[in-house]
């Protein structure tokens, strides 16, 4: 042990990471100004290096410099490149700059006030401090799996250090962050690899690391597999040494057992929470992801006590660099301004001359409850992938105002925002004024006031909705794309909750319209619980005695009945499924199965009684839905082939089709006029392969885009390039990259990537081919390969007048196209 | 599903066929009261006439729009069952029209013969088209062709595997089998079914038939019994024996696929020529008439 230090800096910085590296530098900095001959600060780090997390990651690993819209601002070097790069230059210009740095020394308490703090060290010193920076990351606590035996052993491990020691071994990774995604591709390379993602995407990815796993899962010849939505639900470890032990997991289709040589759990860490509370550090909520309460100067709860980089939300290398130098030019006095200034400047369009961006940005977290968690930091983020639509005096604006990219955009005060029918993809929260919303054709106008927000549909249910919305005069509404709103609601509990009840809440005023006050309304939804079944699993059985039902809020549920279990019914979100024990006999009289993951609201009998009571009509309105789903039950019951029909075309995922292009095979006669067309009104290529894909009996599903509920494609797009029109048609905008991961996502190989050509084929060549040689050639001859590809599918001809090109060109009426709620309509006849 | 391409819109077509019809006759009725013969010569033939002909180049004109994919004037489907009665009906004016003054043989009853090889042409293609497909989505009732190519090749690979532990002639039929295989081919081929499948009975001997992939298998039939006696490994033997079981059934599907393909254009290999050399006919006819006025 060492002797006791006891020494005085004006400025203690915990943790030599790239955000305490940039802090200390800065600090060194404004020494040298200074004329200072000793250091006025102290880095301390615990470990015997500087940056233990990027120590941590795998040798050879490249290291991003996400986000790639921000400039570095920091005396430390950093550009994207490969982990020894990136250590070397921290380490040369540590040295360079002779950095006050610390080894092994380890912070265990800092207590006093701001001026005079006691920073306690591990090894029994303590140094005086002027204020203090915690940059100290999140690697202290690793999330665990959670099961039995996922403690650290031979057969689970929380990190790898150097993957070219395995080899022709079965693994598992777990988790979807990048440095899972990092293990596994280096591990594929000579290993089986089974990358487990607890979601149906790679949300959390860098881009680079997300196109290269996406390209593994989907390359037929690689050893990496993925499986989505799945979960681990146990570990059983192998008996002895070497051998292999197994992974059950939990998916969307039901159980899988995986035998593996060994786990590898990437899954993240949490705050080092207890640590950070023995200061005094106050939390913004009780929840384990919570963050600490800073200010934008990330100064925290304690004056005096500052905390940057992963700790304080942002654990991107960039960003704390940033905030490293930012927070020592704050300490020091220094007013600046972030680096990503610029950018909000650009996106607030100076609506608020007497605001500063910090004050605005301020005012909007303000109104209502929506972001009252979000971290201030956080809200800077969310606004700059954000635009704000404004209207009326707002919109008119003072002169001299720069319409640069990313500026508010005008839109006329009574302007349709969204019409009854449309899909919804973005999401609003009323800043200034009140947007106009109808919930269902037919409701009373109301108004959507500050604070308030619309668009949650688009985060649950891929269908089109009911309400229209028009915009407000003197309107300021900010317009959220669906991806950040994801994202946001999956690290925030609390903005999810608020979405999820709001969510209810709609759901039970389209389908009930209840005669009730609203807020009388928001307690029933607010205590109707939403229950999730994975694919494959029952709501209830045929029989039972029921006493609820449920409201489908996405997914599709199919309805069996009888011995053989043989499909009478298909539902959709929004609609009911087992309303008939409640409203007639009490006993089910099918079975319900969940098709896709299906998310239901519950609601009993005395709820359900509740929103009914003193509405007449509404009740006379499911009784006679009831009536007709009767009569469909009854007719796809007595009708086998129709129920064998409906039951290929769930099979074959029409069930999550909005618009599908089916071929009624005895009517087709092969003239491939469809493909024609389709090439010949969209730069010639098809998008759609007539003579490719499942077929029964007569009807024949063809390789082409069914505008899927919940797109697959639009998950993971780096430039954000697929959108959904209103009408809810699924296409890519001109900004695509070509990159793949929509093609490699979609389950129906309905896009193709393909270097597009304006060649068309003459009626000569159309007519008069000698003759053909329908055998595929053996010999690959060698192609001249297009420099780049482009991702193309089908529009839906939203560009084309007259609608689906496929369809007018038909010569015998053989290509349809046909929402699922169609399907039932087609089979019956 | 929606009605067939002759109900379109609720038989819109048939009963345009049914009125201009019974109006077409009626016209061609009332010339019996004129002292003058009955023939194309009267206001009558020549009303029949020009209607036909007017009829003629509208019906030719779906070759255009069908090609047109930016079209919006009506649905290819529309014009395809109109298409169809009209063409019926032109046949019925035509005849009307000569009042079958075809004894001689000159441009004019060239052009009504052109008229009718279109129209019976056209009547085959339509049988074709109701009825091919219903065969053909039959044939496909297991998979498709692409799903069955890709099956061939994976077959025609294990098949090539298996036989690299084999010796002798049998190597030289099974692989000659193979690389003889033949689908398609000329267009009287595909439309007659024809297999043209050969394969070598040893290196030095001539290709034989192999139709169907009956010899192949007859072949390989009368080795594997003797197989274990001549020393050849029997058991890849065998397992060829039923991978070309599997490839005839598939070759067989193929070879049906490709016929209704050609069947369901072959017609229009008449049809279309015809039409063009129709057109012509009935220029020079409408030219002739009016010259020798």
């Amino acid at each position: 042990m060492q002797a006791a230090i006891k020494d005085s800096y004006d400025l203690v910085i915990v943790g030599a990471g790239p955000a305490g590296l940039s802090a200390a530098a800065r600090a060194a900095e404004i020494d040298r100004e200074a004329g200072l001959q000793q250091p006025s600060y102290v880095l301390l780090e615990s470990a015997d290096a500087i940056a233990q997390t990027i120590q941590a990651y795998q040798v050879g690993k490249h290291v991003m410099d996400e986000p790639s819209f921000l400039n570095l601002r920091s005396p430390i070097g950093f550009s994207a490149g490969k982990r020894e790069d990136v250590l070397m230059r921290w380490d040369t210009d540590v040295d360079a700059q002779n950095l006050n740095i610390r080894y092994a020394c380890e912070v265990t308490e800092v207590s006093g006030v701001k001026g005079d703090f006691e920073v306690r060290l591990a090894n029994g010193g303590s140094i005086i401090a002027g204020a203090v920076i915690v940059a100290a990351g999140t690697q202290g606590n690793l999330r665990h799996i959670g099961v039995t035996h996922d403690e650290p052993s031979e057969f689970v491990c929380y990190s790898l250090a150097d993957p070219r020691i395995i080899n022709d071994k079965h693994v598992i990774v777990i988790g979807a962050g990048d440095s899972a995604i990092e293990n596994a591709l280096a591990l594929q390379e000579r290993n089986n690899v089974y990358i487990v993602n607890r979601r149906s995407e790679f949300s959390r990815a860098k881009s680079g690391n997300l196109n290269a796993v996406l390209g593994s899962i989907n390359d037929a010849r690689s050893t990496l597999d993925c499986y989505y939505d799945s979960s681990v639900k146990s570990i059983s470890p192998p008996e002895r040494s070497g051998e292999m032990g197994e992974v059950t997991l939990t998916t969307a289709t039901g159980e899988v057992s995986i035998a593996c040589h060994l786990v590898i759990a990437r899954l993240g860490s949490t705050p080092p929470r207890a640590r950070l509370e023995r200061m005094g550090l106050s939390f913004s909520s009780p929840l384990p992801t919570a963050l600490p309460d800073l200010d934008k100067r990330y100064q925290a709860s304690v004056p005096g006590i500052y905390v940057v980089g992963g700790l304080s939300g942002y654990p991107l290398i960039k960003q704390a660099m940033n905030q490293g130098q930012d927070v020592v030019d704050f300490i020091a006095g220094n007013d600046v301004e972030p680096a990503d200034h610029e950018l909000l400047v650009a996106r607030l369009g100076g609506l608020y001359p007497e605001k500063t961006v910090d004050e605005t940005l301020d005012f909007f977290c303000s109104r209502g409850a929506l972001f009252e968690s979000v971290s201030p930091i956080g809200f800077r983020e969310l606004m700059i992938e954000s635009r704000l639509a404004i209207s009326g005096s707002w919109a008119r604006g003072e002169s001299g105002r720069d319409y640069i990219d990313g500026a508010p955009t005008a839109i006329a005060g009574g302007h349709h925002i969204l019409d009854a029918g449309d899909f919804v993809e973005k999401f609003y929260v009323v800043m200034e004024g009140n947007l106009k919303i109808r919930p269902y054709p037919g409701a009373p106008w109301s108004q959507v006031g500050v604070g308030q927000f619309f668009g949650e549909s688009c985060l649950f249910a891929g269908r089109s909705q009911d309400a229209s919305v028009r915009m407000g005069d003197d309107c300021v509404v900010i317009q959220i794309p669906r991806r950040i709103l994801i994202k946001l609601a999956l690290s925030n509990t609390a903005v999810r909750k608020q979405l999820d009840d709001a969510f209810v809440f709609n759901l039970l005023k389209v389908t009930f319209k209840p005669k009730i006050e609203d807020d009388q309304l928001r307690l029933i939804a607010g205590d109707c619980p939403t229950k999730v079944f994975e694919a494959g699993n029952r709501l209830f059985e045929e029989g039972d005695h029921g006493d609820v039902l449920y409201v489908l809020r996405a997914g599709t549920v199919n309805l069996l009945q009888g011995l053989q279990q043989q499909l009478v019914a298909d539902q959709y979100a929004g609609e009911l499924v087992g309303q008939l024990s409640l409203m007639g006999h009490p006993r089910r009289m099918y079975s319900a199965l969940a098709m896709t993951r299906a998310e239901c609201v519950e609601i009993d009998g005395q709820k359900f009684r509740a929103l009914l009571s003193g509405n007449p009509e509404i009740r006379a309105a499911l009784e006679e839905d009831l009536t007709v789903l009767l009569q469909e039950t009854n007719t796809l019951y007595t009708h086998r082939a129709s129920a064998a029909a409906m039951n290929f075309l769930m099979q074959n995922g029409l069930g999550e089709a909005t618009d599908a292009l089916i071929i009624d095979s005895s009517k087709c006669v092969g003239c491939d006029q469809c493909e024609v067309a389709c090439a010949s009104t969209h730069g010639g290529v098809s998008r759609l392969k007539r003579a490719q894909g499942p077929s029964l009996g007569r009807f024949h599903i063809p390789t082409a885009c069914r505008h899927c509920e919940t797109p697959h494609c639009m998950k993971d797009c780096p430039p954000d390039a697929i959108r959904r029109t209103q009408t809810g048609a699924v296409y890519i905008q001109d900004n695509c990259i070509g990159c793949g991961n929509c093609e490699a996502n979609c389950p129906y190989g309905a896009i193709d990537l393909v270097a597009m050509s304006n060649q068309k084929n003459g009626l000569w060549n159309q007519l008069v081919t000698a003759t053909q040689r329908f055998l595929p050639s053996n010999d690959i001859a060698p192609q001249e390969v297009p420099a780049i590809k482009l991702a193309v599918k089908c529009d839906a001809c939203t560009t084309v007048a007259g609608g689906p090109a496929c369809v007018r060109a038909c010569p015998t009426g053989a290509a349809l196209r046909l929402g699922s709620g169609e399907l039932l309509e087609m089979i019956g006849e | 599903m929606h009605e067939s391409l002759l109900a379109w819109k609720n038989y819109r077509y048939l009963k345009w066929f049914v009125v201009l019809f019974v109006i077409s006759v009626a016209v061609f009725v009332s010339q019996f009261s004129n002292a003058a013969p009955v023939s194309g010569g009267t206001w009558q033939g020549y009303m029949l006439g020009t209607v036909g002909a007017l009829l003629i180049v509208l019906l030719a004109f779906l070759g255009i729009r069908k090609r047109r994919y930016r079209s919006r004037l009506g649905r290819v489907e529309g014009w395809a069952s109109a298409h169809i009665y009209l063409g019926i009906l032109v046949i019925f004016l035509s005849a009307m029209h000569s009042a079958l003054e075809l004894q001689s043989l000159n441009v004019h009853t060239l052009a009504f013969w052109l008229t009718f090889g279109v129209v019976v042409s056209g009547i085959f293609g339509l049988y074709v088209y109701l009825h091919v497909p219903i065969l053909m989505s039959g044939n496909q009732s297991s998979g498709y062709p692409d799903l069955w190519f890709e099956e061939l090749k994976e077959l025609d690979q294990r098949i090539l595997d298996t036989t690299a532990g084999l010796r002798g002639e049998v190597v030289t039929q099974i692989l000659s089998a193979l690389r003889g295989t033949e689908l398609g081919g000329s267009k009287a081929d595909q439309l007659f079914g024809r297999d043209r499948s050969k394969f070598l009975l040893s290196p030095l001997s001539r290709w034989k038939k192999n139709t169907d992939q009956r010899p192949i298998i007859i072949c390989l039939s009368e080795t594997l019994p003797v197989a274990q006696r001549k020393g050849i490994n029997a058991e890849s033997l065998a397992e060829i024996f039923e991978f070309f079981g599997r490839r005839q059934q598939l070759l067989r599907r193929l070879r049906k696929d490709v016929q209704y393909r050609a069947i369901l254009k072959i017609w229009l290999y008449f049809h279309v020529p015809l039409t063009f050399a129709l057109l012509v006919a009935l220029a020079v006819h409408i030219f002739v008439i009016f010259y020798y006025w």
